[in-house]
């Protein structure tokens, strides 16, 4: 019987070892496996090709490609102004395989706000505010206001002034805002929409309109065709030599008002990446990072004319969520 | 005007072999997607798009541009053959060709499209080359009061291209002027969109264009044997092809009133080749000794639709490098394709860099004799589909154009709207409505009612600031001059005929 | 307008034009009230509203003159459509219920076997009398259009088996 339980002893003896040798792989497995990403990552642009989100997109699919080790793709999901694209986004998991590059305010703040998208805003995470374009007050060359100050002596006078706008966008607001600061009742200046960025800078070149607050970057292909009366930003970024606008405001004597003439586009990520997936995420927001610093990438974008800024997720999403909070008193005024 | 050291320049630039090789391949894509139904330029633009991401500038724009011009002829051919326009810039070309193609001339037909389509390309371009400094300045003028009167003079196209009893042209009319609405309007309002965010950007319109068309008249078709009755007249004829371009040669003012109105037509933006060809044709008709004809197999009706077609494309550049305003979705997508390349149009572009400009030019007048020999060999093959029995063609299209559908849209709004456009287009055949007036509301509602709304917004709903605008004046005096006398003509004719005979067939 | 391939008893008015009619001129007034309901100002309304009314009143002639046409003593039919040039109205309506299903089957069967199908069934109801013709004819068109279309056009289709 001696033999009998020393051999069984043994063989218990040799199973525990056995599971323990085992258990000991498992809890060091993480080092060997497979890391993420492994499969392809899909960035959704919910534009059409050529546009500017799109550009975007592509250039960073190219340079980041190579930092995450896998193929980056770009899937043009375009319609509703942004709404299908956001919607289609949201609908993918938060695993990190699907990220989105668009305009954070205004285009999905509107899609939100006025398209009916059914998405959230909290579930939208910036993971970096690259492009943050901004915004300028300008008039034809022809015009008689020669400061911003004349334009708003003329804003008094009920519908003397006209303005192009695209409802809900940038720069619509801002005019809005401006306009609330100063006291100037809205119905003053005769507001006329256009559908699109290319109707509304000729509108301004031809001085069918007299004056537009308009993205500085697209303003740039009829800049000698108009005269900048102020910039909607701390300071005169692109030399167009005309004041910042809340330098103005102060010297009329009105607070300085929040500055969103412009977009802001970067890299967004679905908020539940951060919690759910957070290695995922480091690796993503730090390959992000390298990408947008590194040499390469900032001479691509020179050429681009596109924004490579990194500001950081922190930083960028209060931005926006204080543009997407100023939006939101307003859309019910556009809707 | 022409500035001679960027000549020299850009022909120096064309040396580049790779800005030819690609050309070829482009016109056959063009021809293919253009010739069938449910595929459009857009896709192929878009599809093609990222390709050109490797490529230099010049061979990207050469290879997107020659796609353009491909497609320009290639709607054509199912026009022709089946009556069904396979892109919206070749409607008016199914109002002649596909009598021509049941009368067993489809080989001339095509030959006819297909020379006036050349010559239409090289005009338009030539124009572009002379005047696209002159042009820029004149379009920037264009306010919004301007532009709705330029609507409104698209809106009469229907009078002129009706069949039917005024009535009944007007109420198409307006069915397609009011499904032009729906969506999100320039001045933020949602229309008929049911709270659902797929109507958002509105009714697809060449779905809405392919179920009117193509699914209406297939529908009717069942039971048809061939598209051709006579099986002696079912094969397609080098000779006839050649003779049918012979005989646009022969029509020089009529080639040439198309080609010069599609290249004005197509400067100004937001218009396009499918207006083109819809008022080119109404003007030939209107001006034509025997109107009558018309629609019934006249070719003057073929060539000027596919005359004005190709040309606007040139006229659709000017805009697009002058301005940096694309004219449709075919030039949005150019406008794309520049920005890839870092190159933004506008006066600057022009100025800064004409030689670029002028190689575009030379480039696409050489497409255009390119597309002669390539669009002969394709037509030479694509004709043998009227050999193809109807109860196998049929479905195979309707397939097509809903899956095509699909594709445009990204989702089901494209094939629902083929088939619930398709069924309407059946009612309104069967009931005698015009067809092609619902398409002329659809294609220039939207722009009729924006121009409305911003001559409304920016006059501040006083009317007299339009006194303060002299080329609106003038534009007016110009509406009222061409279409008063032809209008009261042909009401006095109609009256005489409903007075002495039974009701006209509708 | 009605050409049927044998005459039929004709009803006292024509009862298909004046139903489809009515229900245009329906769908007219329900976009413009819907409109104008929902407007914030006149730019909201101020085409569709007036353009709708004049759609009315136009179907509201249309109806008046189909009337009038009908009641009107029929001239001798002297443009009898020739032998295999009939329209059938209700094979057409076959054909659109096939297309309907189609494409309201898309989201279940998905491209391929929704697309099979209904080729299929379309030759079917053409009188198409060889059920494996049918089934031939179905797959090879079926297989190329989604070949080309998910693989070379990239366009992402539903599918359930290609």
């Amino acid at each position: 019987m001696t033999a009998k339980y020393g051999f069984l002893n043994r063989l218990r003896g040799a199973a525990v070892a056995a599971a323990a040798t085992v258990a000991a792989l498992g809890a060091a497995a993480p080092a060997g496996a497979t890391e993420w990403p492994t499969d392809p990552i899909s960035i959704v642009v919910p534009f059409n090709a050529g546009g500017s989100a799109d550009r975007m997109a592509r250039g960073l699919a190219e340079h980041l490609s190579p930092r995450l080790g896998v193929p980056v793709t770009v899937e043009n999901r375009p319609g509703g102004a942004g709404a299908l694209g956001a919607t289609y986004f949201q609908q993918q998991a938060a695993d990190g395989q699907t990220l989105l590059v668009m305009q954070a305010t205004p285009y999905l703040a509107s899609a939100i706000l006025v398209g009916g998208a059914p998405v959230k805003w909290e579930d939208f995470h910036l993971l970096n505010a690259q492009w943050n374009d901004y915004g300028i007050v300008a008039v034809n060359t022809d015009s008689p206001y020669q400061s911003f100050e004349d334009l708003v002596a003329a804003m008094k006078e009920p519908g003397k002034v006209s303005s192009g706008i695209i409802v809900g966008n940038g720069g619509h607001i801002q005019t809005l805002v401006v306009m609330d600061e100063l006291g100037i009742p809205t119905d003053n200046v005769r507001f006329v929409t256009y559908n699109g960025g290319a109707p509304l800078r000729a509108a301004l070149a031809g001085n069918q309109v007299d004056f537009e607050i308009l993205a500085a970057e697209a303003a740039n292909a009829i800049r000698d065709r108009i005269r900048v009366l102020a910039v909607v930003a701390k300071e005169d970024k692109g030399d167009w030599k005309a004041p910042p606008l809340n330098e103005v405001m102060t010297k009329l004597g009105a607070d300085p008002v929040p500055l969103m003439g412009g977009n802001v586009t970067g890299l967004l990520a679905h908020t539940a990446l951060k919690t759910e997936h957070p290695e995922r995420y480091k690796k993503l927001l730090d390959a992000y990072r390298a990408t947008v610093e590194s040499a390469e990438y900032q001479k691509w974008a020179a050429e681009a004319s596109m924004g490579a800024d990194w500001v950081g997720p922190e930083e960028s999403q209060a931005m926006v969520d204080e543009a997407y909070q100023t939006q939101t008193g307003y859309a019910e005024m556009l809707k | 005007m022409i500035d001679f050291a960027a000549t020299l320049s850009a022909v120096q630039l064309l040396n580049d072999p790779m800005a030819w090789l690609v050309v070829p391949p482009g016109l056959l894509i063009g021809l293919i997607f253009g010739a069938i139904p449910g595929l459009s330029i857009s896709i192929a633009m878009a599809v093609f798009l990222p390709v050109t991401l490797y490529m230099d500038f010049l061979p990207a724009i050469l290879f997107l541009t020659a796609i353009f011009t491909g497609g320009g002829f290639g709607g054509a051919i199912p026009a022709i053959l089946m009556g069904i326009p396979g892109t919206s810039s070749a409607v008016s070309t199914a109002f002649d060709g596909y009598p021509m193609s049941v009368q067993g001339r489809h080989s001339e037909a095509l030959g006819l499209g297909l020379m006036a389509s050349v010559v239409g390309t090289l005009i338009g371009y030539v124009a572009l080359f002379l005047a696209v400094d002159t042009v820029a300045d004149l379009v920037l003028s264009l306010g919004p009061t301007e532009m709705l009167v330029v609507a409104l003079w698209g809106l009469t196209l229907i009078a002129v291209l009706n069949t039917a009893s005024v009535a009944k042209g007007v109420a198409a009319g307006i069915l397609g002027l009011l499904v032009s609405t729906i969506g999100y309007s320039d001045a933020g309002q949602m229309r008929g969109t049911f709270g659902s965010m797929y109507l958002l950007d509105g009714v697809p319109e060449i779905a809405v264009l392919i179920g009117l068309f193509a699914a209406s008249e297939l529908f009717n078709l069942v039971g048809r044997d061939y598209i051709v009755r006579d099986e002696a007249l079912r094969v397609v004829r080098l000779r006839a092809i050649l003779g049918g371009m012979a005989a646009t040669v022969r029509r020089p003012v009529g080639l040439l009133r198309g080609a010069l109105l599609g290249t004005a037509i197509g400067t100004v933006p937001g218009v396009g080749a499918s207006v083109a060809n819809l008022a080119s044709y109404a003007v030939a008709k209107r001006r034509a000794a025997d109107p009558d004809s018309f629609g019934k197999g006249n070719p003057d009706g073929v060539v000027a639709s596919e005359s004005a077609n190709s040309s606007s494309e040139g006229g659709s550049m000017v805009t697009l490098l002058a301005l940096g305003l694309p004219g449709g979705a075919g030039t949005a997508v150019l406008l794309g394709a520049f920005a890839m390349h870092n190159v933004t149009g506008g006066p600057r572009f022009i100025t800064e860099n004409k030689d670029i400009v002028y190689a575009l030019i030379f480039g696409n007048m050489i497409q255009a004799v390119g597309l002669l020999f390539v669009g002969a060999a394709f037509v030479f093959a694509a004709g043998a589909i009227v050999k193809v029995p109807l109860r196998l063609l049929s479905p195979v299209v309707m397939v097509l154009s809903v899956v095509g559908a699909y594709a445009i849209t990204g989702n089901m709004v494209g094939p629902v709207t083929v088939v619930a456009s398709g069924i309407v287009g059946w009612f309104m055949r069967r009931y005698g409505f015009p067809v092609a007036a619902t398409v002329v509301g659809l294609l220039v509602g939207g722009m009729a009612e924006g121009e409305l709304v911003r001559s409304y917004q920016i006059s501040g709903g006083d009317i007299s600031f339009v006194t303060g605008r002299p080329i609106t004046l003038v534009l007016i005096a110009l509406l009222v001059a061409s279409t008063l006398p032809r209008l009261i003509e042909t009401l006095r004719r109609r009256r005489k005929s409903a007075a002495s005979s039974s009701p006209a067939d509708a | 307008m009605d050409r049927t391939a044998t005459p039929t008893r004709r009803p006292a008015w024509p009862v298909g034009a004046v139903v489809f009619t009515l229900a245009v001129a329906g769908a007219f007034a329900w976009y413009a009230v819907d409109v104008s309901l929902k407007a914030r100002g006149p730019t909201d309304w101020m085409m569709i509203v007036p353009a709708a009314a004049i759609g009315i009143i136009a179907l509201l002639v249309c109806i008046v003159e189909d009337v009038r046409a009908h009641r009107a003593v029929p001239a001798p039919d002297d443009e009898v459509p020739a032998a295999g040039d009939e329209t059938h109205p209700l094979r057409s309506i076959a054909f659109m219920a096939l297309l309907a299903a189609y494409v309201a089957a898309i989201p279940w069967t998905g491209f391929d076997v929704g697309t099979f199908l209904f080729l299929a069934a379309a030759l079917v109801v053409q009188g198409e009398r060889s059920w494996w013709r049918c089934l031939l004819f179905a797959a090879l068109v079926t297989v190329p259009v989604v070949y080309v279309f998910v693989h070379l056009l990239q366009v992402r289709l539903a599918t359930l088996i290609l």
